[in-house]
């Protein structure tokens, strides 16, 4: 796995909710963040890099990522 | 001093059943406790208890749409908040879509259970709630197109602490909502079923040690997980697809698109549902874990139908799934979602298995009626002068099978709920049943048919009765599998006081979509007609077995003309001269 945990700054009353790049997951507090080749994703879980790899490229090419 | 179990296999029964049983006996409390007929009648809710990471260990499943909910709310609500929010008297409430509920009326309540000041497990109790506020009575607005319509959304927050009320926040809650004396009364049957849990719970961990439940538990997750990836290692590898067009989403007439694709890969099952239409405008959405529970519902029902495999999160390890933010299948903020829910979902469980059908296909169902018919009304009733509410379905067609017809009359099945008895009905509301039965031909032609639809009329006895609806598959109607006829769609009609002919909502009252509609005022002497959908056909017709046709009719199940045209070349009279 080439990424790595990476918190959310964020106050109380900041009420946004990240989701997963890749699977679509609410992110609670942390994201694990990682290469996907067009950019940087945000993830759920390692779990998500590793399907993101083994399938979701394979299956559909790159996901644009942000530069975060 | 404990009582010794050994963890072998007849210990890890015993606990299961054990655990089990405590989440029967939570269920039992809400059913006989609770306000609305929802809980009461329809078993609209689940009972369950997780242990302290939040992981299903044991449940009392009446409605499989919240499976994908019930260990995502409170892992989320553990990682939001920390471990050190909860304390023990705690109650913590939770509807939001976006935080891993099903939609804005079903409410997750968690109780925190410490022995020795340790967190140990937690008893949930999930339900729909029948009036959660929002722009219409019953909380169902079928033309929302924000959250906020729909209703007053709780992130987690304390009902209870330390076991006081919390009374800030119950103030909040019981002004939003319509009928307030219903929510106390359903919010404390929920409360009531976690204190039965944690009792129960303690009472186990005080005979058999905290390690042995605990470590117990762990193992039963472990046992599940092994055994479900055993059932999908034996589907056949591969990557199966499906698409279907949904036809509108309450607020534009334009249909959807859902893609689906099933990877089976080794032991795991991958939905995709990449390349599904961006979330529509209307309350068709699902929000992520409605698209899980879907899955998980596909999945069980062709590796194990009969629930052989205990029912915790080890189940919900094997399957992963791609819902795009953003998508139908997992709404963002603010777009509305409650009808995603209830008549997507169905949908989407008929979706994958339509998929699964070129891996495994003995082992599948035709499309269902695949819409819950929901009806909502509400207003002051003519002999209490009090406000009341309500959130009615009806049953519809089951799709056939390989091995039988679908079953007639029957709620969806990611909700299997029960139907609520018209005498209880009728004791409740000003409305008047005057018929209620089954469609004949409604379901659809199969070597297996589908299940019969149902249609009701009912005529408003007070003075004005505000009635929403949200139906679905009127226009597309549910398909048939392997040369099996499409069920019959759905119908909503409405009949004004005085005037001789029934008419759509659209050419009575100019509404969007002929399904879904919001704040429609009827008076007293309107009356109201509904035909929910019919179920697919499964097989070709020509090889249904006479015998069968004969008994469908003699029963009305179908008619001769449709004996005639749908099973051409089948004699209803073989074997009988
Ligand atoms: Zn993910």
């Amino acid at each position: 796995m080439s990424g790595n945990w990476q918190p959310f700054e964020r106050s109380w009353h900041d009420t946004e909710v990240v989701n997963c790049d890749v699977c679509g997951r609410l992110i609670p507090t942390r994201a694990w963040v990682f290469d996907g080749g067009e950019g940087q994703l945000r993830a759920c879980s390692p779990e998500c890099e590793e399907l993101y790899f083994s399938y979701v490229v394979p299956r559909h090419g790159e996901t644009p990522g942000g530069r975060r | 001093m404990s009582e010794r179990l050994e963890l072998d296999t007849v210990g890890l029964h015993v606990l299961h059943n054990a655990l089990a049983n405590i989440a029967a006996e939570m269920a039992l409390v809400m059913m006989k406790t609770s306000y609305s007929t929802i809980f009461n009648e329809g078993l609209d809710f689940s009972t369950v208890l997780l242990d302290a990471r939040g992981n299903l260990i044991a449940e009392k499943n009446f409605t499989p749409s919240m499976m994908g909910a019930i260990p995502n709310t409170v892992a989320w609500t553990l990682e939001e908040f920390g471990e050190e929010f909860f304390g023990p008297g705690d109650v913590v409430v939770h509807n939001d879509p976006y935080r891993g509920q099903c939609h804005l009326p079903e409410h997750m309540m968690m109780k925190p259970i410490f022995r020795d000041g340790e967190l140990i497990a937690f008893s949930g109790a999930i339900g729909h709630v029948a009036e959660v506020g929002g722009k219409a009575p019953g909380s169902f607005a079928a033309d929302a197109t924000d959250v906020y319509q729909e209703g007053l959304r709780l992130p987690p927050v304390k009902l209870l602490e330390g076991g006081e009320h919390v009374e800030q926040v119950w103030r909040i809650v019981l002004a939003n909502h319509r009928t307030p004396t219903n929510t106390w009364g359903d919010f404390h049957a929920m409360i009531g079923a976690l204190n039965v849990g944690e009792r129960r719970l303690l009472e186990l961990v005080g005979r058999y040690g905290t390690a042995t439940v605990t470590e117990g538990a762990s193992r039963l997750i472990d046992y599940s997980e092994k055994r479900l990836r055993a059932e999908i290692a034996d589907l056949p590898d591969g990557a199966y697809a499906a698409e279907m067009s949904v036809e509108d989403d309450g607020v534009s007439a334009a249909p959807f698109t859902v893609r689906a694709e099933v990877v089976v890969r080794g032991d795991e099952v991958i939905a995709d549902f990449t390349g599904s239409s961006p979330q529509v405008r209307g309350p068709m959405n699902c929000t992520f874990v409605v698209a899980l529970s879907a899955i998980y519902n596909a999945v069980f029902c062709v590796t194990d139908p009969d629930a052989l495999i205990p029912r915790n999160s080890g189940c919900y390890r094997p399957v992963r799934i791609i819902a795009p933010a953003g998508s139908v299948v997992n709404v963002v903020h603010p777009g509305p979602s409650v009808g995603g829910n209830t008549d997507l979902q169905p949908k989407l469980i008929d979706l994958l298995l339509a998929a699964l059908s070129q891996a495994v296909p003995e082992r599948v169902a035709a499309s269902s009626g695949g819409s819950s018919s929901n009806l909502l009304f509400g207003g002051t009733h003519p002999e209490t002068g009090r406000y009341y509410s309500n959130y009615h379905f009806d049953g519809m067609g089951a799709g056939g099978t390989a091995l039988k017809d679908g079953n007639d009359a029957e709620v969806t099945r990611h909700s299997n709920c029960r139907n609520t008895p018209v005498e209880v009905f009728e004791h409740r509301y000003p409305l008047l049943t005057l018929d209620y039965g089954m469609v004949t031909d409604s379901g659809g032609a199969g070597r297996h048919r589908g299940g019969l639809a149902t249609t009701r009329t009912l005529r408003v006895l007070a003075p004005e009765i505000t009635f929403s609806a949200l139906f679905d598959r009127s226009r597309i109607a549910p398909t048939g599998l392997f040369d099996g006829l499409p069920g019959k769609g759905s119908e909503l009609l409405v009949r004004r006081a005085g005037e001789a002919e029934f008419k759509t909502f659209q050419e009575a009252f100019g509404v969007a979509s002929p399904t879904k509609f919001t704040n429609v005022v009827l008076h007293r002497g309107d009356e109201v007609r509904y035909r929910t959908p019919g179920g697919g056909g499964f097989g070709d017709p020509r090889e249904r077995d006479p015998e069968a046709l004969r008994a469908d009719l003699e029963d009305a199940y179908i008619s001769a003309a449709a004996a005639e045209h749908d099973y051409r070349g089948v004699d209803p009279e073989a074997g009988t001269r």
